[in-house]
């Protein structure tokens, strides 16, 4: 049992690292401009993302698995460590990080070191996200931008009002943003212990089954709940005043886009919706939340006539998009190479 | 959730009867100067009384509104705006407050031929502050109508200038009034008025700014 917390702690602390830097994509504005207050913030993210995770979390996980199933523990546990260690790196380096694109730049340096050929049409499907979702967000902000002016126009709504009601849409979206944030970025936490999983599938009382992946997955979404209530308090309040300036009905669109694009590439119900009329379908893949809000901000900023936008920002961010995913396959190579002839484990079968 | 619609619905409403305060004590004051030129000083003293009830209750209602404010951390991004713009119309109902005091401290004589210009200052102040009053109501409930609101101010700010102009210059003209002390008394009144109105178009700037900031 040991063993088996040991290698999975490389998951939990990838976990606990999301819940740190990305539960603030949900509710760092509201948190920083003190609409919400950070105990009821921490504790609706930590709620929403538990269920997230363990309801919906397997059509994405199952997208990173085709990429490379990590087939032993060792494995898994290094992949999850170098994806770790390139976030912090890059956090280090003040460059913004997507532990999505991290892990699948993590398993592709497995498939490297495995001798295993990665899937391109499911590699390509994936890289082609990192482009829609922050374009997909930025297209619904842009949208819900001009409908909110629209309607704060002609509602005529008394601004005590106003402010109940986006402290409210705050809170819901947020619950919202917190279920999507665990439904598609659990398969970054836990989606490469997948096949490699310790645990057995439960019985509950004859009603339902707790499959071994959901135990994975609540343990996953506890460690994200952890990383909330423990350290995304200064992410949050970091992240709701230096890189936004948006008013709290902008920060309202910014978190329902973003939650949106997270939601459309986890649900499986959509999915399957859209494949019963024969429509084109959206892949089931964990995306990056920093980079939907980073897509929704420029949205927003567009729809004002894209005055005050810092392009240099932007490039910076594409910078940190390109790097990632390189530098993660290369250390997970490296740590690969280490685990096998040092510490003499398996590291694929 | 009943709570805070509650909680919203009240505050609207002391909002509201603020407002209600500062528009009522231009009111009054339009009306004490008509009897202080009718020589009605019975019916003055009840009107000075009025506007430091106005005055008192108004500075009650600002008080709860600040409390409420802060204690429910309401409208976090425009909470300092709001609280600015209730604090310059209260520095509005004391401007108008003290010119009125002025009347009955001084009892200043008021020649009957400058009585009609200064009864038509009193009457632009009211619509002055009317217009602002519905400038800042509107700031809380359709910041789109402001400006028109807001410009409306500025006209009849203009208009109290000219008479206070008129005034002056009438006084210091005449031969009428004999001594100069008493026209120095009657420009320090014509100006004492005037500034109601310059605190007017003051707390009207102030909204102009302020309504940017409430744009998405």
């Amino acid at each position: 049992m040991l063993t088996v917390l040991f290698f999975l702690s490389s998951g939990i602390f990838l976990g606990w690292s999301l819940g740190a830097n990305d539960a603030a994509n949900v509710f760092g504005t509201a948190v920083a401009s003190r609409m919400i207050k950070f105990t009821t913030a921490a504790v609706i993210c930590s709620v929403f993302v538990i269920i997230g995770a363990v309801v919906s979390g397997a059509g994405a996980s199952a997208t990173l698995g085709k990429l490379g199933s990590v087939n032993t523990l060792a494995g898994a546990f290094t992949v999850a460590m170098s994806a770790a260690f390139t976030v912090f790196l890059m956090t280090r380096a003040t460059l913004p990080v997507s532990t999505s694109q991290s892990i699948v730049g993590a398993i592709v340096g497995w498939n490297f070191f495995a001798g295993i050929e990665t899937d391109m049409a499911v590699f390509s499907k994936i890289v082609s996200t990192w482009v829609i979702c922050p374009v997909l967000a930025m297209f619904f902000a842009m949208v819900m931008f001009f409908a909110a002016k629209t309607y704060v126009r002609n509602s005529r709504l008394h601004l005590f009002r106003q402010d109940s009601r986006t402290r409210i849409g705050l809170i819901v979206i947020g619950a919202f943003g917190s279920y999507s944030l665990g439904a598609n970025n659990i398969a970054n936490v836990m989606g490469v212990f997948v096949p490699s999983s310790p645990f057995r599938d439960l019985n509950v009382a004859g009603l339902l089954t707790f499959t071994s992946t959901q135990q994975l997955f609540l343990i996953g979404g506890i460690a994200i709940a952890v990383g909330v209530f423990t350290y995304s308090r200064r992410v949050m309040e970091t992240v709701g005043n230096s890189i936004f300036t948006l008013s709290p009905i902008t920060a309202l669109i910014v978190v329902t886009s973003a939650s949106l694009v997270l939601f459309l590439f986890a649900s499986r119900g959509l999915h399957d919706l859209l494949m019963s009329y024969g429509l084109p379908t959206i892949p089931l893949v964990p995306v990056s939340s920093s980079q939907a809000v980073v897509g929704a901000v420029i949205g927003i900023g567009l729809a004002k006539g894209g005055r005050n936008m810092h392009l240099a920002t932007v490039g910076r961010i594409s910078i940190g998009w390109v790097l990632t995913p390189v530098i993660s396959a290369i250390i997970t190579f490296i740590s690969l190479y280490f685990m096998q002839n040092v510490f003499m484990n398996a590291v694929y079968q | 959730m009943i709570t805070i619609f509650g909680k919203i619905a009240k505050m609207e409403r002391d909002v509201k009867s603020y407002l209600y305060h500062v528009q009522r004590s231009a009111l009054i004051y339009e009306e004490a100067i008509q009897e202080y030129l009718n020589d009605d000083m019975a019916r003055f003293d009840i009107r000075l009384d009025e506007i430091g009830k106005t005055e008192t209750e108004a500075i009650r209602l600002r008080r709860k509104i600040r409390d409420k404010l802060y204690q429910h951390m309401l409208i976090p991004e425009v909470r300092g705006d709001v609280w600015e713009l209730l604090e310059s119309l209260a520095k509005l109902i004391d401007v108008t407050k003290k010119s009125l005091e002025n009347y009955s401290f001084e009892k200043p004589v008021i020649p009957e031929f400058i009585k009609p210009d200064f009864m038509n200052m009193s009457e632009y102040i009211t619509k002055t502050v009317d217009e602002l009053v519905n400038a800042v109501s509107a700031y809380f409930t359709n910041i789109t109508v402001v400006t028109d609101y807001s410009n409306k101010v500025l006209f009849y700010e203009h208009e109290v200038d000219k008479v206070e102009d008129t005034i002056k210059k009438v006084v210091f003209s005449t031969d009428k009034i004999e001594t100069l002390a008493e026209r120095i008394q009657l420009r320090y009144f014509a100006e004492k008025m005037a500034l109601i109105s310059d605190v007017a178009e003051s707390v009207c700037e102030k909204l102009s700014v302020f309504v940017i900031r409430r744009e998405l």
